[in-house]
């Protein structure tokens, strides 16, 4: 049954997830009202301590850290310490300020690191001035280490 | 199966979050590699249309994490926490005898109906310390059926009804059964073994590994005809010998004893391809004409006949005939005058 990939979710299981979602849309809007006397937004296992946060005017969005593989120097100003006016999800963020950044999608496959990037390729996007992010299904997601081409890649080591 | 899982989760997302203009909630995914080291990091915004992300089946082990963020003040608070974990059952099954015949086309086994032979399943990758873990998780399916065959072609006849038995294994583990009996001696079966998950999510239930298959051959008789015992013979009769149900492969031996020097002589009547292929029945007249220089017969005396078959399992005597005098020269001729698969 290897071929047949038999993958399913357990330990969940799934159902318990479901719920525990579906009760947390009533428990958001609690959470949301107490967060704002409560919620420690620096705790090292925060959203905002594991990712970067990306903005730019009135809006900003966050980036898992490794996800980022080109950051421009002068685009630095574009990461931001802590989140600042309006959130918006990566996609829409990458809309409205594609002229300084850019989305390269990537399979699951690279992201965890069973694949290498193409060094010609991934050198020339280490070459645009933009900051360029690596996306899975439109969403940012992090580059596992092992995707990274090496430095003597040739297109065979691909 | 992979699809199905992930339009299920996509699906129950959909139903059950979604952000608001008040809030946003973000699914932060943290995959781990085998080693427990982070595979990839994935927030996933979740829209106001509540279409939520699709997300792919784990492969190892991930770590789901909703946050809720203020959209006034931009504060964040984790709302709940979720590990998923993959599990990939694995088994195999084999199937072993005294006949060490292993047919190529689809690796079954062969056995005879009253020889026992043993099923040994390896069963892996069950998760077992957790019982609160979905039952497809902490177990497979066991089954085998034992069916009746058509003698000559093998085929299952249409209308058959199989002798079924299920079971659930829960372990990892490796065990073996005897089998033995299962269909009577004169009839040829099928017994044929199956490991396969339970259904999941959606993800109906698939047979792991590869079924296991055992022939089961009826047992053999025989006999040896026209040689009366006590009888004195001037030259050697024609011998009829009849055998029904011959095993696959099996040797076949017309065994003449000397009885005043004890010694034997295997006259090798009949063998068959080592196969699948066997004799349902086959009759043979043996003469003398060809063993006429047989060391077997080179003098008068005694001798006993014993009609021999030979297989993986045994060697047995099907029938026996004598003591038969002869006097003279014995002519033997072997001949097949009839033959039927």
């Amino acid at each position: 049954m290897k071929a047949s990939l038999f993958r399913i979710v357990q330990n969940i299981g799934l159902t318990a997830f479901c719920l525990i979602i579906s009760a947390s849309q009533a428990s958001a809007e609690r959470a949301g009202e107490n967060a704002i006397d409560s919620a420690d937004n620096n705790r090292q296992d925060g959203l905002y301590a594991k990712a970067t946060i990306l903005g730019a005017g009135r809006y900003w969005t966050i980036v898992p850290k490794n996800a980022i593989i080109h950051l421009p120097g002068n685009l630095a100003n574009r990461i931001l310490p802590s989140p600042k006016g309006k959130y918006l999800a990566f996609h829409a963020f990458l809309t409205r300020n594609s002229s300084w950044l850019h989305a390269y999608p990537v399979s699951l496959d690279y992201a965890r690191g069973n694949k290498r990037m193409d060094k010609h390729r991934f050198d020339s996007l280490l070459r645009i001035n933009k900051i360029v992010v690596i996306t899975y299904r439109k969403n940012p997601i992090s580059l596992h280490s092992n995707a990274h081409p090496l430095e003597d890649d040739t297109p065979s080591n691909q | 199966m992979k699809t199905i899982t992930s339009i299920f989760f996509a699906s129950a997302l959909a139903l059950n979050a979604q952000t608001t203009d008040k809030y946003t909630q973000i699914i932060w995914q943290t995959e781990y590699l085998p080693d427990d080291s982070v595979a990839f990091e994935y927030p996933m915004t979740v829209p106001k249309n509540g279409v939520s992300p699709s997300l792919d089946p784990v492969t190892h082990k991930s770590v789901f994490v909703l946050y809720c963020i203020n959209n006034e003040n931009n504060h964040e608070t984790e709302i709940a926490t979720q590990t998923v974990s993959a599990y990939l059952p694995e088994a195999s099954i084999t199937l072993t005898s005294q006949d060490p015949y292993i047919n190529p086309s689809d690796g079954s086994r062969r056995t005879r109906a009253d020889q026992a032979y043993t099923a040994t399943y390896t069963v892996s990758g069950l998760i077992t310390n957790d019982p609160t873990v979905q039952a497809a998780a902490r177990m497979v399916n066991f089954d085998s059926a034992i069916t009746k065959l058509d003698a000559l072609s093998l085929a299952i006849p249409s209308g058959s009804i199989p002798v079924s038995t299920h079971r659930l294994i829960e372990d990892n583990e490796t065990k073996s059964s005897t089998h033995i009996n299962q269909v009577s001696a004169l009839e040829t079966g099928l017994a044929t073994f199956t490991i396969s998950s339970l259904a999941d999510f959606g993800a109906t239930s698939s047979i792991l590994g590869s079924p296991a298959k055992m022939y089961i051959f009826p047992t053999t008789s025989g006999s040896i005809s026209n040689l009366d015992a006590s009888r004195s013979y001037s030259s050697v009769p024609n011998i009829p010998l009849d055998i029904i149900n011959a095993y696959p492969g099996s040797d076949n031996y017309l065994r003449v004893t000397r009885l005043s020097t004890n010694e034997s002589f295997d006259i090798n009547i009949s063998n068959w391809n080592n196969s699948f292929d066997y004799s349902k029945h086959n009759t043979w007249t043996v003469m003398g004409d060809e063993l006429d220089d047989h060391e077997a017969f080179n003098g008068d005396g005694q001798y006993l006949f014993e009609f021999i078959t030979k297989t993986p399992f045994d060697e047995k005597v099907l029938d026996t005939k004598g003591p038969v005098i002869l006097r003279s020269t014995i002519y033997i001729k072997a001949q097949l005058t009839s033959a039927e698969k």
